[in-house]
């Protein structure tokens, strides 16, 4: 399952945070995750603790910000709300738009104690 | 006492500390430096990616019977057990390398990177990398290749490309195999094509029997044109 790899990529980044700033416990990660990323939110906060168990970041909780999908349609020139890759354009009811966001995985911040 | 670990350092309050860290970022720079690779040494490199039994394997045994007059061909196999699919490759002569990931359901970059440095990839060569039978995680993980490829076999239903969205979406290429087996299942082609473009509207289409030797030539073709 990759999110187990996703956890273990946020860990890493985590850990090298630690030993730049000197902390050794994280209680919150703070994440941006697109709706269209592929990743499946509770498969990551599942894996979260297993991958994290040897870390600073062993008992971290996750607080997971979703980021809704969008596209711009260039028929319609307008910017458009999408769910799934094969959502059609509600205006021209065509696929052919570039996604402009919901793609984000990213780390935003964490807290320590 | 710290209270979220029960460590003994002592802190003076909660400090919050951005990162703004994409999750992904030590994948892509492993990838970025794969890819500066194989452009450096004029590598076409293809991520091929398929269930498990849609004929990855036995389409590139065909592929390097074809091209190996033409061009050098090297094969980089990801599976989680076994030699088996690596053992084929070598039959046809092509340098292979087997990467077994354990309990892993995607081949990654950095992988890729200890495959390459091991393997001393030739110039104006062409690299498969047959990753492993998985239509989700792998799409997620960029390898420096030149193309993703995503096979997908008339046995396995018309639906694929919405049912597995993200990695049609992010495929250059769908190529449909098995096509021989077509009179004796009810896997409909144009309404798979159209599914596909849904996902996808410049995802490029070609069909293929690996046992055949159906398609073949344009698939062939495809490859050295990239």
């Amino acid at each position: 399952m990759h999110e187990f790899s996703l956890c273990q990529y946020i860990v890493e980044a985590v850990e090298a945070k630690a030993c730049e700033k000197n902390f050794q416990c994280v209680s919150v990660i703070w994440l941006e995750i697109g709706e269209l990323a592929g990743v499946d939110y509770r498969s990551l906060v599942f894996s979260f603790p297993i991958a994290a168990s040897d870390s600073v970041a062993k008992n971290a909780v996750l607080k997971i910000i979703s980021i809704e999908g969008k596209g711009f349609c260039a028929l319609c020139q307008k910017e458009i709300g999408v769910k799934n890759y094969f959502d059609a354009c509600p205006g021209c009811g065509l696929h052919d738009y570039q996604i402009t966001q919901g793609k984000e995985l990213r780390i935003v911040k964490m807290e320590t104690n | 006492m710290c209270g979220s670990c029960g460590c003994d350092t002592e802190y003076s309050a909660h400090r919050a500390i951005q990162l703004e860290h994409d999750i992904l970022a030590q994948n892509q720079k492993n990838a970025e430096s794969n890819r500066s690779l194989f452009i450096a040494k004029n590598i076409l490199a293809f991520n091929l990616m398929s269930s498990p039994g849609s004929g990855k394997t036995t389409l590139l045994t065909k592929t390097i019977t074809s091209l190996k007059h033409k061009k050098n061909i090297a094969v980089i196999e990801g599976d989680q057990q076994t030699d088996f699919d690596a053992k084929k490759i070598a039959e046809t002569g092509a340098k292979v390398l087997q990467i077994n990931t354990g309990k892993s359901c995607h081949l990654d970059a950095h992988q890729i990177h200890h495959a390459i440095t091991e393997m001393s990839l030739e110039n104006n060569s062409i690299l498969f990398i047959e990753n492993v039978g998985n239509l989700v995680c792998p799409a997620l993980f960029d390898l420096g290749e030149t193309k993703k490829i995503v096979l997908i076999s008339v046995t396995e239903g018309e639906d694929k490309p919405l049912k597995y969205p993200y990695m049609f979406h992010h495929a250059h290429l769908m190529v449909i195999n098995k096509i021989d087996l077509l009179p004796y299942v009810d896997f409909d082609v144009n309404q798979c094509i159209a599914y596909a473009k849904r996902v996808n509207p410049v995802l490029e289409i070609l069909q293929t029997s690996a046992t055949k030797n159906i398609g073949i030539d344009a698939w062939c073709d495809w490859l050295v044109r990239q």
